[in-house]
């Protein structure tokens, strides 16, 4: 609790500084019954609070976030995030835009999470074009950096979109979206290393054997059959998706992935996934399969805004092998069947938001572990500030 | 750990020197939003331009609006890097409630909500401050909460 009132003075201080051309703070208050996303649930709440800061620097603008969240239950894995970078946007003609951005960044974890500390360097280019008037061309590439304190997990990575999309009368917009990806492991996977160097974390025990208490590793998070090499895993996608707008209150899209992975597999032992608490084993590059989903917008009363999605999805984890509850290996690839229901809420005052969100997590696996189902509720606040920014 | 730490808080205290530092506004904007002369317009999106709005500033996104009722045209300034992640197209039906100025005997709108696809786009708050925040970096890795 001191360290959340420390960073609220910390935020609060920084809001004071000086003059800001934007400065947004926000609190958000999450609850869940699954931190940890296992078939052995965990309840935790977590509270969330966060300063986003613009100022334009002509032609650039500067942009900082900072990030506290802390956990009640597993306040050992509470952390603070922290990026600074700047951004830049230039105009080829009237109809094609260019855009670019630095930033740096890290997150500091507390004891019990502290070999995920990293830090981070990225970097985005983006370019987005009115072929026609009712159609769009956009082009991304994004690079990304990141040296963790627990060096096995220091990689670099390489993301390309292009995406295309066409508006019609009918108020229909269809897009089509493909994309490139690598992600290389910068260290060798050396067998003697990795077992020399693994950490070893506390198992509660409540997993039968397979350890999935506060962090839910079982037994190493590395795969002993290390192939002696750095490892890249390239990936390829194609997305499209269908937006419809009904009247001036009512909006739906429906859109569909299928990423495949091409070279590499995961070098991990197992693949986990942490709510609002970043885990470096689970990522874009850690998957190959398909999802689809719907989300549907409505325009309430009063400055509200619905919107309710579903998403399905069907993952498969290369070289993660599946395990049964006495870590036995049930001869397969890991593969996750997830169902998932999203409601949030939104209702805008003149210089502030309200939002309310709701989730529930149906996740099916053949490793009886990540056999689980979550709830996960947010209610937050976001107050955009102007101290003598322009208008 | 140490290491980690010391860097972040090195960037925590270049991002509040650089608050301290920033230069001043020299060049205001020829417009400021004005809740007082907001007027509601309703139309379709006739062209849409991307051009810088202020003395070397970035590009906005300048939609050529034209009223349903009377025909009237408008220029509509959105916003600056926002406009990457939306996408707008001519010929959507869209709703603007901006303030309203005229220059040259064109009329002008600086948009603070927008009404596209079903969905409202809040650009700006109730007081007119802009609520956007820069391009696609400047929106990655929030963690506030699963799903939408």
């Amino acid at each position: 609790m001191k360290k959340l009132t420390a960073s609220v003075v910390l935020i609060l201080g920084l809001a004071a500084a000086g003059p800001a051309d934007t400065l947004n703070l926000s609190f958000f208050q999450n609850a869940t019954d699954n931190l940890f996303q296992t078939r052995f649930a965990e309840r935790d709440q977590l509270s969330n609070v966060a300063f986003s800061y613009d100022k334009a620097f002509r032609p650039f603008s500067l942009f900082t976030d900072g990030q506290y969240s802390y956990l009640y239950r597993n306040s050992e894995v509470s952390y603070y995030a922290q990026d600074l970078g700047l951004d830049y946007l230039h105009s080829f003609n009237e109809k094609t835009a260019f855009y670019a951005a630095a930033k740096a960044g890290g997150a500091v974890y507390r004891s019990d999470y502290s070999d995920f500390n990293y830090l981070q360097l990225g970097s985005v280019a983006a370019v987005k074009s009115y072929l026609t008037p009712a159609s769009i061309l956009k082009l991304n590439y994004a690079f990304d950096y990141k040296s963790f304190r627990y060096t096995l997990f220091d990689h670099h990575s390489h993301l390309v979109n292009l995406s295309l999309d066409r508006y019609f009368e009918s108020r229909t917009t269809v897009k089509a979206e493909a994309g490139w990806g690598y992600k290389y492991f910068i260290h060798p996977f050396l067998l003697s290393a990795a077992a020399v160097e693994e950490p070893v974390y506390g198992m509660s025990g409540n997993g039968m054997g397979r350890g999935s208490g506060r962090m839910g590793w079982r037994g190493g998070m590395f795969r002993p059959d290390g192939s002696g090499q750095g490892q890249g895993i390239q990936i390829a996608s194609l997305s499209g998706l269908i937006a419809q707008g009904v009247g001036d209150w009512l909006g739906f899209r429906v859109s569909a992935v299928r990423q495949w992975t091409l070279t590499g597999e995961n070098p991990f032992s197992v693949i986990e996934e942490f709510y609002q608490v970043e885990n470096p084993s689970y990522d874009l590059y850690s998957w190959n399969g398909c999802g689809l989903s719907g989300l549907l917008t409505i325009e309430g009363p009063w400055n509200t805004q619905l919107k309710m999605g579903y998403t399905k999805s069907l993952k498969d984890f290369p070289g993660i092998e599946a395990l049964n509850l006495e870590g036995a290996s049930v001869g397969a690839v890991r593969q996750d069947r997830r169902n998932q229901w999203d409601a949030r809420l939104v209702k805008d005052f003149s210089a502030f938001s309200v939002v309310l969100g709701y989730s529930y997590v149906d996740n099916h696996s053949n490793d009886r572990l990540f056999d689980w189902r979550g709830h996960f509720l947010t209610v937050g606040v976001a107050w955009n500030l102007n101290w003598g920014g322009e208008k | 750990m140490r290491r980690t730490a010391s860097l972040l808080a090195a960037l925590l205290v270049a991002g509040c020197a650089a608050s301290v530092s920033g230069q001043p506004a020299a060049q205001q904007p020829s417009r400021f939003y004005n809740v007082d002369t907001e007027r509601r317009v309703e139309g379709v999106i006739r062209e849409i331009l991307l051009e810088p709005r202020y003395e070397d500033r970035s590009p906005f996104l300048i939609l050529v609006l034209e009223e349903k009722k009377t025909g009237q045209r408008y220029k509509v300034e959105l916003s600056p890097a926002w406009f990457f992640d939306q996408d707008l197209h001519q010929g959507e039906p869209v709703k603007i409630v901006g303030s309203f100025y005229v220059k040259d005997d064109n009329y002008f709108l600086i948009a603070r909500e927008l009404q596209a696809g079903g969905e409202t786009f809040r650009l700006r708050d109730g007081r007119g401050f802009p609520n956007w925040r820069g391009g696609p970096m400047n929106r990655q890795g929030k963690r506030r909460g699963r799903g939408m």
